[in-house]
């Protein structure tokens, strides 16, 4: 057993134990937001990190979870339970469809990304039309605590379950980056006609990671359903929360593991804590995704394999100086 | 009655088309020259619309003089982030690209929230609410002035494009980018003031409609994916296309809303350009591959 590790399993039990030390209402639904954004990040990272197709279409996937756990217990009164894997299906077979139909026209780049934020786009556009969802007033969940319908009114249980959540979205990265299917999809990203000829199926292949991504992200929308108890249309089918993975991920370091839980985890805190500074909630926002989009482009330029991968301080240093000089 | 509707929407339709084929053009330049696929496009025209307001609410000023300030200013602005964000990721792979300029776009979207503030904003002027009418048929003077001003617009870049030094070299780049900087043409200038009077064809749009409509900073986004849909109605780089594309995208839109519900005519708009991609990549006008 190496250092590596051991770091690992100790991190494993700081995860576990956390709930025990940190009584903090507003701090354990900071860490549960943390995990949360991590494990979308992973999914995002499944499909624009190792096969570098460049995704703005999670919202539909997202949205797709969220809306049908929502509706099913709302509605039919099905547990979330169901509703949750009902939505998740859901979304891998749309966006199995989606792959298959854009990847088949050869819509490389460019393309699959206009696709996916129209698509994203008109989703939200007809939800918004339909009364049965709440139209544009979105849906709030019937009160009914308990863990079959996974409503709980302390947040232990909640960070139990989306660590989980994280786990398996970290355990699943973990194998695909050491299956003959990741170093398929490596492959492609680096040079995709060149993998075509050397007889990966490279459709094929970005078909399946983009409905296993897909699947994976409805999980996480419907999660997030349960969590706050309400939906709507404009969050729920969104260019934003996409945006803000793409920022998280990539300053993390695209097409690692520990890059997006970083990102994601180092977004959020800074989220949090600009907050504390004296001005609006919506204007802290900005503020944040100023200082994160100014740092994206700076690690574009100068790192793009993420800050993480430098070890922070003095490899940027190191970085910038290079450049300069 | 419906006649005259069908009238009244197609005028508004080639009104609106006109400042989205404008829009689309700048974007299409971009990609056409610099080979890059600019996300951040439609901030710019945000950046002109809250330029004006500016000039407006500080000076006075009427949105179409502020023009004559505002887009020396854009010119700046474009070619200064593109010397700083843009030109050192021309060479890097294709997917750190879009990555940039949608880090870029959020930038300008957030500075602009920060700055503006996220209520909605316009100018009002003395022709704000005045309109034309011809018989039952009328026509809002703000959206025809911004007719008038995208034509001058266009009649600007064609002179640009065709009659002067700085045009030849960008259709050289454009072109063939090897042989141009073989032949002596400072390719990297070039990408540099193409960028810029993209940003101030976009600039233009923006102010030239800041009577009409009123924004607030995250409609560039919307914005941006009209011009993609411009860019893909009439084929990229192809300025025929592109006016055909922006008018379009306008008809479609404002004749549409006579027929369905008007909250799902973006939608429409937007799942027709997708069948247009699978169907002719290429645009309307373009060869089938």
């Amino acid at each position: 057993m190496g250092k590596r590790h051991i770091a690992i399993i100790g991190l494993c039990f700081i995860a576990l134990g956390l709930p025990i030390f940190v009584r903090n209402v507003l701090l354990m639904n900071i860490l549960i937001i943390c995990y949360y954004y991590a494990y979308l990040a992973l999914c995002w990272n499944l499909v624009g990190g190792y096969s570098g197709v460049l995704s703005l279409g999670h919202g539909i996937f997202y949205g797709i979870g969220a809306y049908t756990s929502a509706a099913f217990f709302a509605l039919l009164g099905v547990t979330p339970w169901v509703g949750m894997f009902c939505g998740a299906t859901l979304a891998a077979i749309s966006g199995f469809l989606i792959g298959r139909v854009s990847f088949a026209f050869e819509l490389k780049g460019f393309f699959f990304i206009v696709v996916g934020l129209a698509l994203t786009q008109i989703c939200g556009d007809v939800v918004k039309q339909i009364e049965l969802l709440g139209a544009t007033e979105g849906m709030t969940l019937p009160l009914k605590m308990g863990w079959d319908n996974i409503q709980f009114s302390s947040k232990e249980e909640y960070y139990f379950i989306i660590l989980f959540m994280l786990f398996i979205a970290i355990l699943i990265s973990f194998l695909i980056e050491r299956s003959k299917m990741g170093y398929n999809l490596m492959a492609i990203r680096e040079d995709e006609d060149t993998a075509e000829a050397s007889g990966v199926d490279t459709k094929g292949t970005k078909v399946l990671i983009l409905t296993l991504s897909a699947f994976l992200t409805a999980l996480g929308g419907s999660f997030y359903v349960q969590y706050v108890f309400f939906v709507d249309a404009e969050s729920a089918f969104s260019t934003g929360l996409n945006i803000n993975l793409i920022l998280a991920v990539v300053i993390g370091g695209i097409g690692t593991i520990a890059g997006p839980i970083l990102g994601a985890f180092f977004f959020v805190l800074v989220s949090e804590l600009v907050r504390f500074l004296p001005m609006q909630s919506q204007v802290a926002a900005a503020v944040t995704r100023m200082i994160f989009a100014l740092a994206l482009m700076i690690v574009m330029i100068y790192f793009p394999r993420g800050i993480f991968r430098l070890g922070v301080g003095p490899g940027i240093l190191k970085g910038i100086l290079r450049r300069v000089s | 009655m419906l006649m005259d509707q069908i009238i009244q929407c197609t005028i508004v339709g080639i009104m609106m088309g006109s400042v989205y084929a404008l829009i689309a053009f700048g974007f299409t330049l971009i990609h056409g020259v610099v080979r890059v696929v600019n996300f951040s496009h439609g901030m710019f025209v945000l950046m002109g619309t809250f330029l004006a307001i500016i000039f407006n609410r500080t000076l006075g000023l009427d949105p179409y003089l502020s023009l004559f300030i505002i887009l020396p200013m854009m010119f700046v602005i474009g070619a200064i982030l593109e010397k700083i964000f843009v030109q050192p990721i021309l060479t890097a792979a294709r997917i750190n690209q879009f990555i940039l300029t949608c880090g870029l776009m959020i930038f300008l979207e957030n500075s602009m929230l920060i700055i503006f503030g996220g209520d909605f904003k316009g100018v009002t002027t003395w022709y704000t609410s005045k309109s034309l009418f011809f018989g039952n048929i009328s026509v809002n003077c703000s959206l025809l002035f911004a007719f008038i001003c995208t034509i001058l617009a266009f009649m600007l870049v064609l002179f640009i494009l065709y009659k002067t030094r700085l045009g030849k070299a960008m259709r050289a780049v454009a072109d063939d980018k090897e042989a141009a900087a073989m032949l002596g043409t400072n390719v990297w200038n070039v990408y540099t003031l193409s960028f810029g009077l993209a940003v101030v064809l976009a600039g233009i749009a923006g102010a030239a409609t800041a009577s009409y409509w009123i924004v607030v900073p995250s409609d560039g986004r919307p914005i941006v994916i009209k011009a993609f849909t411009v860019a893909i109605f009439g084929g990229a780089g192809n300025l025929l296309g592109t006016i055909l594309g922006g008018l379009a995208l306008g008809l479609l839109e404002n004749l549409s809303i006579l027929f369905i519900n008007p909250a799902l005519s973006s939608a429409l708009s937007l799942a027709v350009m997708i069948g247009i991609i699978l169907l002719r990549p290429t645009g309307i006008l373009g060869k089938k591959q």
